[in-house]
């Protein structure tokens, strides 16, 4: 599954871009993760607020790291 | 959340302070991104301007005209390129980003409201003004 990251490389979308290798990890699902860093190409998806996540090129979320529950059902 | 549509955006249009001021006179409509405590303290003086700070701009995008030129300014011009993207991924074709944003405006000595030496002050750089 490719999921990517939308934010311009702070901490928060590290935090997002981790949470969601764990919970992969914990589920034994494989996940390939795409960090989108430039603005250019983030405001190419409409998301204004990161970090943003992008999944069968969706974005799902956008604003926070996701809560784990969110990750998990993304995955499923 | 919507279905997403992925757009690979245009470069925006980037104009300096002083390019800016012409495109003002010109006709253009200034939009601020800052938020309101900081436009509160400095803002944009001498032209036609709109204060849409950046944390509302995705609910308040549409306040913005088609059927104008738009320059979109913030503190040095970061913010304000995010907005720019955004106008463009909705379609708008008539948007500019202010480089080196209230920080160099107020530099060249062009019009302010409130307390000039809230705008900050740049080392060293330059337009072509």
């Amino acid at each position: 599954m490719e999921i990517k990251v939308l934010g311009p490389g702070c901490a928060k979308c590290k935090a997002t871009a981790d949470l969601i290798n764990r919970v992969a990890a914990e589920t034994g699902k494989s996940v390939q993760i795409e960090k989108i860093e430039a603005m250019r190409q983030i405001v190419g998806f409409g998301v204004m607020t990161t970090p943003a996540v992008v999944v069968g090129g969706k974005v799902v979320h956008k604003g926070s790291v996701p809560t784990h529950d969110q990750v998990l059902s993304w995955l499923n | 959340m919507n279905e997403t549509v992925k757009k690979d955006l245009a470069e925006a249009r980037e104009v300096c302070p002083t390019t800016s001021q012409r495109l003002l006179k010109e006709g253009a409509l200034l939009v601020d991104v800052r938020e309101v405590s900081e436009v509160a303290q400095v803002g944009y003086g001498g032209c036609d301007v709109v204060n849409i700070p950046l944390s509302q701009f995705e609910d308040r995008w549409q306040e913005v005209p088609r059927d104008r030129d738009v320059i979109l300014a913030c503190a040095v011009g970061q913010r304000s390129l995010k907005a720019t993207y955004f106008l463009i991924y909705q379609g708008y074709t008539r948007v500019a980003n202010m480089q080196y944003g209230m920080q160099r405006w107020a530099a060249r000595g062009f019009a302010v409201t409130g307390d000039v030496a809230a705008a900050g002050s740049e080392v060293g750089g330059s337009c072509c003004g």
